[in-house]
């Protein structure tokens, strides 16, 4: 294969980077604006011209142009590695995800299974920025993120598991096929959500999970200010801290298009056959994955943050054992009908 | 300073642009560092809070002074202070700016004259770039001083000042 | 069991009411003040930036000792008497040149107290909080507006006219001492003072009284030869008020001994009067009382030894100084070399209210410092004890 051969694959490889880039331009913005409403406040206003729009390319410059520091007894190389296996292995993630019915990384399989693997990966990352910082405020962090998506990889997989019973396949773009349609109960459409009343219970476990996966509030633990200065992020500065938080955008889309994949029909219009194609196809998908996003951002500036034991009391006293029962009920559900 | 500061000796177009861009971006994203001293502090959330809302400039907190870009210096500085400030400014990564905030950090404020434990001015230990006179100063003050350094921001530059003629120090060979 | 699922839908209903909040407010209308383009109305008694109108401004320096902070500076000098500087606004007479009216603004606390003493109104706050700056140097606000050429020009013709002045007053003096010295030649008869210090002496030696007034005035020498003499001359201290004035001199050597003997000025009212170093604090106390100075200055300079020995009692003990005023007088030596004490003794002045009358107690007290200096010429001046500045 010569370079130019190679080309179109380059740019089909590409195609999820884009989208990742301009939604974290995006949601940066939005977050900002979304806390600016709610709080009563107007958000970005002044930066390029209507509403800030231009406020993420400024932050983004900006950081560009900053100061790279490395602690002098930091771990040269992992601190370095740290953001950048943390962006690949978000952006990686997206390989499975059916963007639209024309257009997937790669249609494998275990598309399901691939995906959780990879996002443990994020872990890894973390804890290597943690500990190759040198510094206790990142150590802390470190581990409580640690810990923290150990325990709440347990209740995401277990509602994952309640769709796939359902779902019947592993792969995210059978999933969404099968969902395709508007027959339940005569007009809504064909979502795994509406097929099962089990799988409502399984969603909340599912969302609840996903929002202390992506250390989002009311599970920002990790980089509480309070306490932790900035977590595992205390030591970065400039572009290495803008791939943390590109991953951590990354990382909150792709959980939400998994939420929209597996309970909300994918790329699926609402609307049966009307507005359906690739294209519209692709903008249902990220309307269902933003409207997810913009519940977190809402809870973000709604609720406070958890204690560490009462994080861990939720997951492990809470959400697993519902998740257990969940599951059982799903699977006598799906026996019975 | 900044990646590019200072590193060209000449100016031409493209430079020109790509300055003010680089400005642009820089005065556009002012994160300060979160934290304060004394009563101005509570006058620097006020302002971050709705009602003056420091957003709509594009300026939040960032707790970590890696992240930060500029350090409100809210409040007295006490003695005791005065090293945490100074090593705090030191942790911050380039480009940073100060503000100093209120009468106290501005040179001492009531405890000029007698405050023995009163550092008589933040920039005895840190460079300043804008003082916002107050006690504590109204938000709109403080909105102000970053008006006043987006300006300051807005005339840096990424050629190198040539020096004047007559005014160099010439290194000595040691 | 039933209290797990109670809090757990407790948990869902308060997460659930606070989104809906939330939600309501990300609808609802925001607050918030676009700075730039839109202002606050200032409520009218804010505090903010202070203005001075300098042509309502008489120079009388109250709102710089009104001010907390110490950041108004103000210079004046006085104009001659043939300038008219016009009147202010409210109609009061302008006589002196403001040189300096300078507002350290970076200072400035904005407490507003300096603003209610001024007489004529003009040092007020403006409705401007909006001048932050680069350089802090430019927050200091200069009000003043007599260039610096006016200002030297006025500041040379208030030197003159000063000089003028005082070259008057030092003749008139002179013609004084004249004349008093003439006035206690003729009345020696005005030392029964001594009496009291020596009560029994003075009762019963008239006749030295008389002899030693002349001592007094002009030769100290002679004050070392009488000083039962010097102390009990309080009470003619009094009666003798033309020798007083006659011997200023004698005045400034006795002041040491006045500061010690807060005791003894009681007792001795008048020589209290005649310390030097009040005469400097109260020079109108001073002048009204110099014959006493005159008369205890000598009995210091004779007991010089005492003096020493004495010192601390005229500080601790009041009460103890009258008995023994005399050699705290006489202990100018000491006064030197204890300054402290010396200080700590005006308070005492002051506690003899009716002697203070004649001479105001407080005085002395001001000056101790100056006035130990001037006693002992011999001796260093006692240093001055400067206020702390804590720059
Ligand atoms: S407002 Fe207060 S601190 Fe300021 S000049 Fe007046 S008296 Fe002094
Ligand atoms: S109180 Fe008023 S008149 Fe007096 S010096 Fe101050 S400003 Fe001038």
């Amino acid at each position: 294969m010569t370079w130019l051969e190679s080309l179109p694959l380059a740019v089909f490889v590409m195609i999820p980077l884009v989208i990742i880039l301009i939604y974290a331009l995006f949601a940066i913005w939005m977050e900002r604006k979304v806390a600016g409403f709610i709080q009563d406040r107007l958000g970005p206003m002044r930066v390029g011209g209507w509403h800030g729009w231009a406020q993420s390319f400024a932050d983004l410059l900006k950081l560009i142009q900053k100061e790279d520091i490395i602690p002098a007894e930091a771990s040269k190389f992992l601190f370095r590695f740290a953001p950048f296996l943390m962006f690949a292995a978000s952006y990686a993630a997206f390989a499975v995800i059916p963007f639209s019915s024309a257009y997937m990384g790669s249609n494998i399989d275990i598309g399901v299974f691939y995906l959780l693997a990879i996002t443990s990966l994020l872990t890894i990352s973390v804890i290597m920025a943690g500990w190759a910082s040198n510094n206790k405020w990142s150590l802390l962090g470190a581990m409580r993120t640690a810990a923290q998506m150990v325990s709440y990889e347990v209740p995401t997989i277990m509602a994952v598991l309640s769709v796939i019973i359902v779902a019947g396949s592993l792969n995210l773009m059978t999933v969404t096929e099968m969902q395709s349609g508007n027959d339940t109960l005569g007009f809504l459409p064909n979502w795994l959500i509406f097929q099962n009343p089990f799988l409502l219970v399984a969603f909340v476990i599912f969302f609840i999970s996903i929002l202390a996966e992506s250390h989002r509030v009311p599970f920002d633990l990790p980089e509480s200010e309070s306490e932790l200065v900035a977590g595992f992020q205390t030591e970065y500065s400039g572009m290495r801290w803008a791939m943390f938080m590109l991953a951590e955008y990354a990382d909150m889309l792709l959980l939400s298009l998994l939420g929209a994949v597996l309970f909300f029909g994918g790329w699926n219009s609402p609307f049966g056959g009307f507005m359906d194609g690739p294209i519209w196809g692709f903008f249902w998908f990220m309307f269902k994955g933003m409207i997810l996003v913009f519940v977190m951002m809402w809870i973000r500036w709604t609720l406070p943050r958890y204690r560490v034991d009462q994080l861990m009391y939720l997951c492990w006293s809470i959400l697993i054992p519902l998740s257990f029962i969940n599951f059982v009920l799903i699977a006598l559900w799906e026996m019975l009908f | 300073m900044g990646l590019l500061d200072k590193k060209y000796h000449d100016s031409n177009i493209i430079i020109v642009n790509l300055e003010s861009a680089l400005n642009w971006a820089r005065k556009s994203s002012l994160w300060y560092e979160q934290f304060g001293l004394a009563c101005c502090a509570i006058e620097m959330m006020a302002t971050a809070a709705s009602r003056y809302d420091f957003d709509r400039f594009g300026i939040i907190p960032r707790s970590s002074p890696r992240q930060a870009d500029v350090m409100i210096v809210a409040g007295t500085v006490t003695m005791k202070m005065a090293s945490r400030i100074h090593k705090l400014y030191e942790q911050m990564s380039e480009p940073r700016y100060v503000i100093s905030m209120g009468s106290c950090s501005n040179c001492g404020g009531p405890y000029w004259e007698h405050g023995y434990h009163v550092l008589k001015g933040v920039d005895k230990v840190i460079p300043v770039d804008v003082y916002v006179p107050g006690c504590p100063p109204r938000p709109e003050a403080l909105l102000e001083g970053f008006l006043k350094l987006q300006e300051k921001i807005m005339n840096e530059s990424l050629v190198e000042e040539k020096p004047k003629i007559g005014n160099t120090i010439e290194k000595k060979e040691t | 069991m039933v209290h797990s699922f109670k809090q757990g839908w407790q948990t869902l209903k308060s997460i659930f009411t606070g989104m809906g909040i939330t939600i309501r407010h990300f609808f609802g209308p925001s607050v918030t003040l676009q700075y730039p383009d839109e202002r606050d109305v200032l409520p009218k008694l804010a505090r903010s930036k202070l203005f001075v109108n300098i042509d309502d401004c008489i120079g009388c320096n109250l709102c710089a000792r009104a001010c907390p902070v110490n950041c108004i500076d103000i210079e004046t000098v006085k104009a001659g008497a043939d300038v008219d500087l016009g009147k202010t606004s409210n109609g009061s007479q302008k006589r002196l040149w403001i040189s300096r009216f300078v507002i350290d603004m970076a200072k400035c606390m904005y407490c507003d107290l300096c603003t209610y003493p001024c007489p004529t109104d003009c040092i007020y706050m403006v409705q401007e909080y909006e001048y932050s700056d680069f350089n802090r140097d430019n927050l200091v606000y200069k009000f003043s507006n007599l260039t610096p050429e006016k200002i030297a020009e006025v500041k040379e013709t208030a030197r003159i006219e000063a000089e003028e002045a005082e070259k008057k007053k030092a003749e008139e003096a002179a013609a004084k001492a004249a004349r008093a010295s003439k006035a206690s030649d003729s009345r020696p008869s005005s030392v029964p003072g001594a009496a009291r210090g020596i009560p029994g002496s003075a009762k019963g030696i008239p006749g030295k009284a008389k002899g030693i007034p002349g001592a007094s005035k002009g030769v100290p020498g002679k004050a070392q030869g009488i000083p039962g003499a010097a102390k009990s001359i309080p009470g003619k201290a009094k009666g003798i008020p033309g020798a007083a004035k006659g011997v200023p001199g004698k005045a400034k050597s006795i002041p040491g001994t006045a500061k010690g003997v807060p005791g003894a000025a009681k007792s001795v009212p008048t020589a209290a009067k005649g310390v030097p170093g009040k005469a400097k604090g109260v020079p109108g106390a001073a002048k009204g009382v110099p014959g006493k100075a005159k008369s205890v200055p000598t009995a210091a300079k004779n007991v010089p030894g005492k003096a020493k020995s004495i010192p601390g009692t005229a500080k601790g003990v009041p009460g103890k100084a009258k008995s023994v005023p005399t050699s705290a007088k006489s202990v100018p030596g000491k006064a030197k070399s204890v300054p402290g004490t010396a200080k700590s003794v005006p308070g005492k002045a002051k506690g003899v209210p009716g002697k203070a009358k004649g001479v105001p107690g407080g005085g002395a007290a001001k000056v101790p410092g100056k006035s130990t200096a001037k006693q002992v010429p011999g001796k260093k001046p006692p240093k001055e004890n400067k206020d702390n500045n804590t720059d």
